[in-house]
């Protein structure tokens, strides 16, 4: 009983979260975005980090 | 203060500053922490196979404590910590924390709770539970160190808002969030919850340690390192959430699978590996992303960083459908309680973990400014580290396999340890290339060949412009954001639905078994046998000994009825335990005798001669007849174990399974041997008779191996642990056994003394063991005059009848009833030497009812009884004769 209604409530939530995925283009890409945002973060980091060792040290503290 | 702008005022760039004093500290710490913790792994392993080897040392179950510890919190803890100070202002954008609070969970991490934790155990303040070792002070600070820990890391997340959060970040704050909630139930609840059910929750927290705290930070390294070294996006955001909400929801569901087969609720059991299945289902749509992510790196990525992070996830794939297969019940009858579970859980926690954990602290070292690393030491490390834990996890897994197939069999219990002795000297010698590797992961970060940015940023390099641009189009919509708080409080809710459901519940109908079945009030420990558990619980004696008989046809067998509910409702905490390197204890009582424990714990292979149980001589005065009160309380203890369902009912009482219509409860109470040992000592009665293929050579072996710690090597009753048992072990030259005795005494030891039952050889051993026993006999058939023989039968009638019977069969009317409960001599099937009869009637037997009878016969009475005794024997059939044990 309880068995079922795990599964049950799992498979729903994940067909919903699928179809959901699969329907909708926007939906598709509004998921999909954080993938982007980080790289961009990762970038901005290591830009900042390069930017901040072209400078001295204390420089960079201050 | 200069600490605290390093971190608050964000650099040029726009990005926050990273606090690279913190990430170095606790990088440091976590390989200082992790040689430690190996170091307590080898101590450990090496014990396998030299027993005795580690005499100054703690104990060998307080260095496991101190091992899994060490690597749990001391390693993984510093090195996700260390990480999230590095990734969460990259993933937020805003700084983590501040340095003041840093330093103190720096502090409390390591000084309140690795130091005095293991410096704890060690000592022998511990908590026997597994991944829950440290003490219950610790646990406080553990929890005050993860509540600093999420006011570091969490704030920056919430401040940002969750629009287009990457899944790094959600592991991040569910790590966090969920091993809060977690951490206490499995660390405290087991102390006041009794039993089985207190090991529900047990088993709930060993398997959210791994999938709540572990598990998340490790995917939120691997999610992080592999798109920031390859310079691509992974593959799939949505296949990422949809691992990550599929973990959080199913993961808590497992942890019951550590106990299949146990007397906690089927319907408990089912549920677990249900949800063990379907979280396989999920491992492997978060595997497939990782790799699809990492496509066009090659096999063996150039990145070291990427390296560690493509090996972690095919670890991760291992140990997972490791996990799922576990979880079934067939294949949990054989692999349970085995090495398989125990390379399972390294290929977990040294595998996949480690792994992540050195992928995320090297690309995090790389960016640290003025950041250098030593390529070469790092590759090295890589290859070493990877070749020691597949060479660990193969041979554990086929170790595993051997134990369960003859656990499942019916051999000797002895027979898995050998079988498993060379899987243990791989094991240990594993450690070399595992240990080498470590220390070159270190020495690699702390060594300077070559500037770590010229490895680390080539990929960020590319990092794509379009990627750039379509993040600013992406949005967060209300209904995303939406399904976000609603998966968060779901996640949340199914946490509490898993501990009510797996836990709670599970409780519930416990307790309604055990006012069905027990019988009675709980027996309330003696001060002494109390003062005994805590030591079995100091000294980690459930790490190799379960207190559980579950409920599969080899257990039963073996061990007895399947444990009821009821039995352990005194157990705070519980002792189910989760591996079994010796035998199930949950029947001890009445196995063995005082004495025989007592020379067991003294000096293990004195009477086990292929033991490999650790010795504890600490708790004696020089030997094994000069308990500590700590031994006898430790021996009181274990003939504690089993004692109340022992006097629950009659044996073969049918009335009790009339209260329960419960399937299982009835399997428990049809048993064949209701309540005690199946291998417990039986008074003299029925036995199968030998077998006639018995030969000598088996049976020299088999004296070799079980034999010869009391009776010495040619039988002479002069073993190692002779001097401490009473009766002492006899002498078998001054003994010839009637094959039909030797059966008896074989099959069911003897009852009173330290002789265990040999029940789990089987007849052709039994018969072989039987002709080594015959071949010792230098008894021979000379009698003495008819006038002796006379004389001899007076005084047998007037002082010895009453015990051994008219007829000498050891039947007396007295023998029932005989303050030391070993039956009389049974002279018409035992020709004892003459020699023997002499010495046993002039000094009595100690450890015997047989007093002696130097102050009431003559010598030439002694000697004419003798001979009378002698004339008793009655030659029945024969065995064939063999040589020295050892030739």
């Amino acid at each position: 009983m309880i068995s079922t209604v795990i599964v049950s409530l799992s498979l729903l939530m994940a067909i919903a979260f699928t179809l959901a995925y699969l329907i909708s283009p926007e939906t598709r890409r509004r998921i999909e975005a954080p993938k982007f945002v980080f790289l961009d973060q990762l970038t901005k980091y290591d830009q900042s980090l390069s930017e901040g060792r072209e400078q001295p040290s204390d420089a960079r503290r201050k | 203060m200069e600490t605290n702008t390093t971190i608050s005022n964000p650099s040029p760039g726009g990005a926050p500053e990273i606090d690279s004093l913190l990430v170095r500290a606790h990088a440091l710490a976590a390989f200082a922490t992790l040689l430690i913790a190996v170091l307590f792994g080898i101590l450990v392993s090496l014990q396998f196979i030299f027993p005795d080897l580690i005499g100054a040392f703690p104990s060998w179950g307080r260095m496991r404590y101190a091992h899994t510890q060490g690597i749990m919190l001391g390693w993984l803890g510093n090195a996700f910590i260390a990480f999230m100070y590095y990734a969460v202002p990259v993933l937020s954008g805003r700084p983590a924390g501040n340095r003041t609070i840093g330093l103190i969970l720096f502090a409390l991490w390591n000084f309140a709770v690795m130091l005095p934790g293991w410096l704890l155990v060690l000592s022998g303040y511990s908590q026997p539970l597994e991944w829950a070792e440290f003490p219950l002070p610790v646990d406080v600070v553990v929890i005050l160190a993860f509540v600093l820990a999420a006011i570091q890391f969490l704030p920056p997340f919430f401040k940002r808002g969750f629009e287009n959060l990457y899944v790094s970040s959600w592991y991040i704050i569910g790590a966090l969030v969920f091993t809060l909630m977690s951490y206490p139930m499995g660390n405290l609840v087991p102390e006041f919850v009794p039993g089985a059910a207190g090991a529900a929750f047990s088993g709930l927290w060993i398997h959210d340690a791994v999938g709540l705290f572990v598990t998340p930070m490790g995917l939120a390294i691997l999610y992080f390192v592999i798109p920031a070294t390859t310079g691509r996006p992974i593959y799939s955001h949505f296949l990422s959430m949809l691992g990550f909400w599929g973990l959080f929801f199913i993961y808590p569901l497992n942890g019951i699978h550590h106990y299949i087969y146990s007397v906690i609720p089927m319907a408990a059991q089912t549920t677990a590996i249900l949800a063990s299945f379907i979280l396989g289902l999920v491992v492997i749509i978060v595997v497939s992303n990782l790799m699809l992510s990492q496509r066009g790196s090659g096999w063996i990525p150039q990145n070291i960083a990427l390296r560690f992070a493509s090996m972690s996830v095919l670890f991760y794939l291992i140990v997972s459908l490791q996990g799922s297969l576990q979880a079934d019940m067939g294949f949990s009858q054989t692999v349970h309680f085995t090495d398989f579970i125990i390379g399972h859980s390294h290929l977990a926690m040294l595998g996949f973990a480690t792994f992540a954990g050195i992928a995320g602290i090297i690309h995090a070292w790389q960016k640290l400014p003025d950041a250098s690393i030593n390529l070469k030491a790092l590759d090295w490390s890589y290859w070493l580290l990877t070749i020691g834990i597949t060479l660990m996890v193969l041979d554990l897994t086929v170790a595993g396999f051997v134990q369960g197939e003859s656990w499942q069999s019916a051999e000797p219990w002895l027979a898995s340890v050998r079988a498993s002795t060379p899987y243990w000297v791989v094991r240990s010698l594993s450690a070399i290339p595992i240990t080498i590797g470590f220390a070159l992961v270190l020495y690699g970060l702390l060594s300077s060949a070559e500037s770590a940015q010229s490895t680390s940023n080539a990929a960020q390099q590319s990092s794509n412009e379009s990627a750039a641009s379509e993040t600013q189009a992406a949005g967060f919509s209300p209904a995303l954001r939406m399904s976000y708080i609603v998966a968060s409080v779901a996640g949340v809710g199914f946490f509490v639905f898993s501990v009510s459901l797996l836990g709670v519940l599970p409780r519930q109908t416990l307790s309604d078994e055990e006012l069905t079945l027990a019988p009675g009030p709980a027996l309330v420990l003696t001060p002494a046998e109390q003062r005994g558990r805590d030591i079995y619980a100091r000294e980690g004696c459930s790490y190799c000994h379960t207190q559980q008989v579950r409920y599969t046809e080899a257990d039963m067998q073996r061990f007895g009825a399947p444990t009821l509910a009821w039995e352990g409702r005194q157990d705070y905490p519980h002792m189910l335990g989760t591996r079994r390197i010796g035998p199930d204890l949950a029947r001890a009582a009445n196995t063995r005798t005082k004495e025989w424990h007592l020379a067991h714990l003294y000096a293990p292979r004195s009477v086990v001669p292929q033991s490999i149980m650790p010795a504890y001589p600490e708790m004696f005065n020089g030997s094994a007849d000069r308990p500590r009160r700590e031994a006898m309380d430790l021996v009181a203890y274990l003939d504690s174990l089993g004692r109340e369902r022992d006097l629950a009912w009659p044996e073969g009482d049918q009335r009790v399974i009339s209260a329960t219509d419960d399937e299982r409860a009835l399997m428990s109470l049809n048993a064949e041997v209701l309540n005690a040992h199946p291998a417990m000592t039986r008074p003299r009665g029925s036995a199968p008779p030998l077998a006639a293929n018995g030969d000598l050579e088996t049976g020299q072996r088999l004296w070799r191996q079980n034999c010869r710690g009391c009776h010495g090597r040619d039988g002479l009753g002069d073993g190692r642990a002779a001097e401490w048992l009473q009766p002492v072990p006899v002498n078998l030259s001054e003994h010839r056994y009637r094959a039909d005795l030797l059966a008896d005494i074989l099959w069911n030891g003897v009852y009173g003394s330290s002789m265990p039952a040999w029940r789990d050889l089987n007849a052709r051993q039994l018969a072989s063991l039987a002709m080594v026993v015959d071949s010792f006999s230098e008894v021979s058939n000379t009698s003495g005059t008819a006038a002796q023989i006379n004389l001899g039968q007076q005084v047998f009638q007037t002082h010895c009848a009453e015990c051994h019977g008219d007829n000498g069969d050891g039947n007396g009317f007295a023998a029932n009833n005989l303050p030391i409960p070993i039956m009389p001599t049974d002279f018409t099937r035992e020709l004892v030497s003459e020699t023997a009869i002499i010495r046993a009637l002039r000094e009595g037997v100690a450890g015997t009812s047989m007093a002696p009878w130097g102050d009431r016969l003559s010598d030439v009475e002694m000697v004419a009884a003798s001979h009378y005794v002698r004339s008793l024997f009655q030659a029945g059939a024969q065995l064939a004769s063999g040589g020295n044990a050892d030739d």
